[in-house]
């Protein structure tokens, strides 16, 4: 009965609603006809530093050169369709691959590739405080030159001249700022930086759940309100009623986050990759994260239930800020000037944890951001739990 | 009669401050006990410790001869709370607050079904049933509070203050709803510092000041406690001094006051109207009104603390 009723509470919360469903839709849709439409945005980039080492030197390794070659000459990119001024990259000497990776430890490259001739793979390698705009050129790069390397090489065997026309077809592709035109699908896994936006704004919903955290708290808490003073007194356990309330919220809170996510892969057409069980779970643990976020703000901020969600919810706006909802190079700037922001901010770590989730080959990141969110639930949970199980109602 | 609530030497501290110090009361099966007291003067703190939200330092609190605490789920069944506030949930419908306050003390759907039913009748909101919250009237909100605390048929009640911003009509309507209540067999423990509700309601009548017992008993009771039994507001013009002085003098009279247009005699218990009008007619002075006004609670909680029971 009450898990019914907490259910239909919490759909009921237009607040609740609007700000965790319909307010990152509308964010969305705002993000997609500014970036995707007709007024598509450009963003300019320092040049990627980068080293290539090459093995088994072939045609493929020897064309992947001149790529990077046309790439780190400005007046060739400036002859090409990306619209840019500038170079792409810039080429880093390097004579092996442990002094090229010793390289990106001093922070004097950014990007390794690793390029097999026999083997014709690519393996792209970067350090750990690399910001999203390199390694969407990093991999923009090395996927156009992946798709158009056959068209390169039966251009070559037939018409030489036509290898000019193929470089710029690639440079076409790589040009990742350009939204539309990079912008591969879930196939082709080459998102572009204004994914970043999307993603983002999908932590957001999620982070408004801390309005959930702070309502379970009052509903239960006699000295908070008048109703969870209802619920004290009466014969049922303190406990079944924290889980029902809980529990209700948290299922409407799973349910808004997938259906954003729908949106975005089925409305915006943002890839979100093909790894449902760990976007399950990160939906699941994000969702956690922000609600027991809530329930501390519930019980340890002062003010009525409003000023206390208000309180939560100005937080996670700072939060979510800060991880470059409005403005996508913040993250970048952090990891240059101040690390720690990036390390500690929660809204960034779901969405490194997101990104890595969607766009990385492997999912190391992806796993050590999404622990550092469970050990700071499990924190906040079993606090929010001592504390509600101890209180003596001393405010009243 | 039964004692159904023992509390006895109840102190409660918040750190420096003792909000309730070594408090005994009983209330009485059946009854309709008023807690009256000026705000901050430790009813609801009182209360509180009574339904064991709050911890308290010394003392006892016994319902129904068993001692209270926070995992009584046999008492707690047995007892409803209307808080001060409207304490409902926004998002839910008239019927479905009632259902589920019902609902934390009645599992069964069919007998909570009935008992929210009679719970619309009793508070008279039928029409309204459907009606979330913010489209009642601040009387219809307050009557859906208590809806909320007695739907369970509680055998006893806690009103705390239900009556705070409500219109006459429905102040009356809520007024009569706790005596039917009382005459159903309920015994009802009222907090307020609306003193004449509680004189109307209250078969008894605890007064409680600064955490301390001031005095309890029935409102005859304790208008028989004080000196004073009757203030005399007479009309007239021009008396003279001496006959001001001689009112003063008479037996009971203990203060006069003369301005020139009213005459204020305060007295104790007395024929005092008689023998001051006496007074006034062997003069000569002709009188354009005499009102008499008999002591009010506010006159009992005066006289016993020298400060006014309403602070607000």
């Amino acid at each position: 009965m009450m898990f019914s009723y907490y259910l239909r509470k919490a759909l009921r919360d237009k607040a609740y609603v609007f700000w965790a469903l319909a307010f990152p839709l509308l964010l969305m849709t705002c993000f997609h006809v500014t970036f995707m439409g007709p007024a598509k945005g450009e963003v300019d980039f320092e040049p990627v530093k980068c080293s290539a080492i090459y093995v088994n030197e072939s045609a493929f390794t020897e064309e992947f050169g001149n790529v990077l070659q046309n790439l780190s000459d400005p007046a060739a990119v400036k002859n090409s369709n990306m619209g840019y001024n500038h170079e792409i990259v810039e080429l880093i000497a390097a004579n092996s691959q442990e002094e090229a990776e010793k390289l990106i430890l001093d922070k004097k490259n950014e990007v390794l590739f690793l390029v097999d001739g026999k083997a014709e793979t690519i393996e792209v390698k970067v350090g750990d405080s690399v910001d999203t705009t390199t390694l969407m050129v990093a991999r923009s790069i090395v996927e156009s030159y992946r798709r158009n390397y056959q068209i390169m090489k039966d251009a070559a065997m037939t018409a030489p001249d036509k290898i000019q026309l193929v470089m710029d077809s690639l440079s076409d592709q790589i040009s990742v700022m350009k939204a539309k035109s990079t912008f591969l699908g879930d196939d082709g896994t080459s998102a572009n930086v204004y994914a970043w936006y999307f993603y983002s704004t999908i932590v957001m919903g999620m982070f408004f759940n801390v309005t959930p955290g702070v309502h379970t708290v009052f509903d239960i808490q006699g000295d908070l309100s008048g109703y969870g003073m209802r619920t004290s007194v009466s014969p049922k356990k303190k406990s079944a009623i924290l889980l029902s309330s809980f529990l209700a919220r948290y299922v409407v809170a799973c349910f808004v986050s997938f259906f954003d996510l729908l949106a975005l892969k089925y409305i915006f057409k943002i890839p979100v990759g093909n790894r449902i069980l760990e976007i399950i779970l990160f939906v699941l643990i994000g969702n956690l994260f922000s609600m027991s976020l809530g329930a501390l703000f519930g019980l340890f901020t002062k003010g009525d239930e409003n000023q206390r969600d208000g309180k939560a919810t100005g937080l996670v706006m700072l939060s979510v800020f800060l991880s470059g909802e409005m403005i996508v190079v913040l993250p970048g700037f952090f990891e240059k000037y101040c690390p720690i922001i990036n390390r500690i901010n929660p809204a960034t770590i779901m969405n490194f944890a997101f990104f890595r989730l969607v766009n990385y080959a492997t999912l190391d990141g992806f796993w050590m951001n999404l622990i550092k969110i469970a050990g700071a639930t499990v924190v906040f949970l079993t606090i929010a739990i001592l504390k509600l199980r101890r209180e003596k109602y001393a405010a009243i | 009669m039964n004692e159904i609530i023992k509390v006895d030497g109840l102190v409660k501290r918040y750190k420096e401050l003792i909000a309730v110090d070594n408090f005994s009361m009983t209330v009485n099966e059946g009854e309709i006990l008023g807690l009256l007291g000026p705000n901050g003067s430790g009813k609801s703190t009182t209360i509180n410790c009574i339904l064991s939200l709050l911890e308290y330092d010394k003392g006892s609190i016994t319902i129904m001869g068993k001692e209270m605490t926070p995992k009584s789920y046999d008492l707690k069944s047995k007892i409803g709370v209307v808080p001060q506030e409207v304490s409902v949930f926004e998002e839910f419908t008239v019927y479905e607050n009632i259902d589920f306050f019902c609902g934390l003390y009645i599992e069964d759907k069919a007998e909570r079904k009935k008992r929210v039913q009679e719970a619309i009748d009793f508070v008279g909101l039928e029409e309204f049933k459907k009606f979330r919250p913010k489209k009642l009237s601040g009387g219809l909100k307050r009557r859906l509070n208590i809806a909320c605390g007695i739907a369970h048929k509680p055998k006893i009640i806690f009103f705390d203050e239900p009556t705070v911003a409500v219109d006459p009509q429905s102040r009356n309507k809520i007024l009569e709803g706790i005596e039917q209540l009382r005459n159903e067999g309920a015994t009802i423990i009222y907090t307020s510092h609306y003193m004449e509700e509680v004189e109307q309601l209250a078969d008894r009548i605890i007064i409680i000041d600064k955490g301390q017992l001031i005095a309890e008993g029935t409102v005859d009771a304790l208008k028989s406690m004080i000196k004073k039994s009757e203030l005399i507001r007479i009309i007239v013009k021009g008396v003279a001094e001496e006959d001001v002085e001689k009112i003063r003098k008479l037996n009971n009279v203990y203060s006069v006051n003369y301005d020139g247009k009213e005459l204020k005699v305060e007295a104790g218990h007395g024929n005092n109207v008689v023998e001051v009008i006496k007074v006034l007619e062997e003069k000569g002075y002709k009188m354009k009104g005499v009102y008499s006004e008999q002591p009010t609670l506010n006159d009992v909680f005066l006289e016993l603390t020298g400060k006014e029971l309403r602070d607000d």
